[in-house]
């Protein structure tokens, strides 16, 4: 029963892991490519680090699994606003579609786009 | 954050210096498993680690309050699972369905960690990305610039507001 | 079945998923996408050490698994700080 609990854990994580890799392929510029990143390779890593504790179901090695989660979650966003930052500052090039913009002309346009793409 | 602080250490007390070393402490037992031969090197490195500590402190005095945590953290977990979905539904689309914008949000937290904190919280939070922190301007990149994304990072603000005890200008 | 099913299904999905950050990688085209590729190998290399810790049982893995992450994220950050100074085009 646990076994299967793990297995689906695993199983979830590596899929994160690997939508994570599909993202910084896919997506059009590097901005896109870090917001892809960051956010399913933590879940990624957290589910398999979830996973290793309830394999182990030992303080010992446990208690270090859950350090090394609350660390990757401390120290993931910080990496990717360090290199998106550097990437800014830059200039790196965006994607020909992004709107780049002040808040309110930013969300006129969003809401322009939302009327022609009816789908979403 | 002010480069030119950086330089300058401010005054530390005891007080301050003794949470600090009891929660490195905490932190080698964790790691260790309490082992009793560990402490040869770990006595020596939860030392250095507290003096660094206290020597890399934020020139800008801050402090967090431990109930608006509570509020944060599972707010946090379920947006930023939100956030790994959010991701998965779009670079699995054939379509790839994204409208992405720069956008310039001013802060409404005070200076200090709180911003920073905010900066980087919003790299988990659903098609987000914080591209500068300068001043009370922040860059966000946004896969996709809807209103409700905007109003997630108000409401953002908000919860780190409650985390620092700070108000909101 | 938790090996078997490590070995056969797990792993492979890690590895692809290691192929493609490998192709960001190689394509770039800027420094800061090749940057991103390599946090993306390092986490996924940090998961690859998790299951086969799993797999073999071998709980001490974790230790490895940890001083990695510490490892890949000081090299995130020391990459870009350097793309900041750097005054060549990128």
């Amino acid at each position: 029963m646990i076994d299967l609990l793990v297995l689906a854990l695993m199983l979830a994580g590596a899929l994160f892991m690997l939508v994570a890799a599909l993202g910084i392929v896919r997506m059009p510029d590097v901005f896109m490519r870090m917001s892809c990143n960051a956010k399913s390779v933590i879940i990624g890593l957290t589910l398999l680090l979830l996973a290793f504790t309830l394999h182990f179901r030992e303080i010992g090695v446990g208690s270090r699994a859950v350090a090394t989660i609350a660390f990757i979650a401390l120290t993931v966003p910080v990496a990717s606003h360090r290199i998106g930052r550097s990437a800014y500052l830059r200039g790196v090039k965006l994607w020909d579609g992004t709107i780049r913009d002040e808040l309110g002309e930013a969300l006129e346009a969003a809401r322009k786009n939302g009327e022609n793409d009816a789908d979403r | 954050m002010p480069t030119a602080d950086l330089e300058r250490t401010p005054p530390w007390s005891w007080r301050e210096a003794s949470t600090r070393l009891a929660f490195l402490t905490g932190l080698w037992l964790l790691l260790t498993g309490a082992d009793a031969g560990s402490w040869v090197i770990g006595g020596p490195a939860v030392l250095l680690a507290t003096l660094l500590s206290l020597r890399l402190r934020s020139p800008v005095a801050w402090r967090w309050r431990p109930a608006g945590l509570l509020r944060f953290v599972p707010y946090f977990l379920w947006h930023s699972l939100r956030g790994g979905l959010d991701v998965t539904r779009r670079a699995l689309h054939p379509r790839l369905p994204i409208a992405p914008a720069l956008v310039y949000h001013t802060l409404r937290l005070p200076p200090g960690p709180s911003r920073v904190f905010l900066a980087n919280t919003i790299n988990l939070l659903p098609g987000t990305l914080s591209a500068e922190l300068q001043d009370s301007r922040l860059t966000v990149h946004m896969l996709d610039a809807a209103l409700v994304n905007v109003m997630e990072l108000q409401r953002l603000e908000t919860r780190v507001a409650d985390l620092f005890a700070v108000s909101l200008e | 079945m938790l090996e078997t099913a490590s070995f056969w299904v797990i792993l492979p999905i890690l590895s692809l998923s290691l192929a493609l950050s490998f192709i960001r990688m190689v394509l770039g085209p800027t420094l800061p996408d090749r940057i991103i590729a390599l946090e993306t190998i390092a986490v996924i290399s940090v998961g690859m050490i998790v299951v086969y810790a799993i797999a073999t049982g071998e709980g001490v893995l974790i230790d490895l698994a940890s001083v990695w992450s510490v490892v890949s994220f000081l090299s995130i950050i020391a990459f870009a700080y350097y793309i900041e100074r750097w005054r060549s085009k990128l």
